[in-house]
């Protein structure tokens, strides 16, 4: 089985669990733009943290033979300071350029307050511009259905191709919406604020494999990123087929991911011989 | 291959058990806390249980459960 973890944050863990999801099957991450666990003060701070995710991190995995890709923004929590957000999104351009960076993400709301939408807004016009691949984080508990319905309202309002855009972290109450709209839906597998793999692979049964993602995230919090696994497992239990499971969990990401002309990743296909 | 009813419920007991006795310890240690509460979220947790104990045709539970825990 061949797995590709499209939500990872490898920065904020160790070099073992590159090993361990190597032995696991994964065969590549994608590792979004995230908070430090502080709040950054400085651009160069954002510029140094690119670098990190798009040249270091991609070596660490390589020990392992995992393929690394990244995503660049500002991100929803630190949206929040205008001045800043411009400063770094003024230099993303050049950024973006950079041989494993996929797109624009994560982006998106945290609070859902009018400073992340205007950062939100002008990621949004970047990627637009640019034809960056995005991806979006829809809010943590409370706050996801109105974040998740501001976000569809925006996308809407400026036209965005639905194909070339992941929200994430849908669950139960926002999946519908997510898929009705033409986008792909992303579901995060967190032991206590996101989605189970149990729940998830309900979602799958529920509404179909066409553009679902399932990822781990695995971060600053209790996360692993063996939730992919667990998800599989319980999906392969419930009888589906080793086809299925490779279409969501290897195929469905290459799929969004290969409309980056950077990312060689295919869908595969079983054969018996 | 489709899962019968009583399949579900075999593979599902055990975690259900588990998940139900927590959450009663959980409720056990709130009712044996001094002091009196009067957080709106605890009024939405009794909702949630009432939701959770219905059979709506169709399910949907856990999207109504999230609905009912959103901000608006």
């Amino acid at each position: 089985m061949y797995y590709i973890q499209p939500h990872y944050h490898g920065i904020s863990r160790t070099t073992e669990d590159y090993q361990r999801m190597a032995d696991a099957g994964v065969v590549a991450v994608a590792e979004p733009s995230f908070w430090a666990g502080f709040d950054r003060r400085y651009a160069g701070t954002f510029i140094d943290y690119f670098r990190q995710i798009s040249e270091f991190e991609p070596t660490r995995a390589a020990q392992y033979g995992i393929r690394h890709f990244c995503w660049l923004a500002v991100n929803p929590k630190e949206a929040e300071n205008l001045t800043l957000s411009r400063e770094v999104l003024s230099v993303m351009p050049e950024l973006l350029k950079g041989p494993t960076v996929l797109g624009i993400g994560e982006i998106g709301l945290n609070r859902n307050t009018a400073n992340e939408l205007e950062t939100f807004r002008a990621q949004m016009e970047l990627a637009i511009a640019h034809r960056q691949l995005v991806l979006i984080h829809t809010p943590h508990m409370g706050d996801k259905l109105k974040g998740t319905r501001m976000t569809l309202d925006l996308l809407r309002e400026l036209k965005a191709d639905p194909a070339r855009v992941w929200i994430d972290h849908v669950e139960e109450h926002t999946i519908a919406a997510v898929l009705d709209a033409g986008y792909w839906a992303g579901m995060t597998l967190y032991p206590t604020t996101k989605m189970s793999p149990r729940r998830a692979v309900d979602m799958l049964e529920r509404y179909g494999r066409e553009r679902l993602l399932v990822n781990s995230s695995a971060d600053w919090g209790p996360s692993s990123p063996f939730t992919l696994q667990e998800c599989a497992h319980e999906y392969r239990r419930r009888g589906h087929t080793e086809q299925e499971l490779l279409e969501v969990f290897h195929n469905n990401p290459a799929r969004f991911m290969a409309q980056c002309a950077k990312c060689p990743l295919r869908p595969l296909e079983l054969h018996v011989l | 291959m489709v899962m019968t009813r009583q399949q579900v419920f075999d593979a599902s007991f055990l975690d259900c058990r588990c998940m139900i006795l927590e959450l009663a310890a959980a409720l056990d240690r709130l009712d044996a806390a001094p002091g009196e509460l009067t957080d709106p979220r605890h009024r939405q947790l009794q909702e949630a249980l009432r939701i959770v104990l219905e059979s709506p045709a169709g399910g949907g539970r856990a999207a109504r459960i999230l609905r009912l825990l959103s901000v608006e």
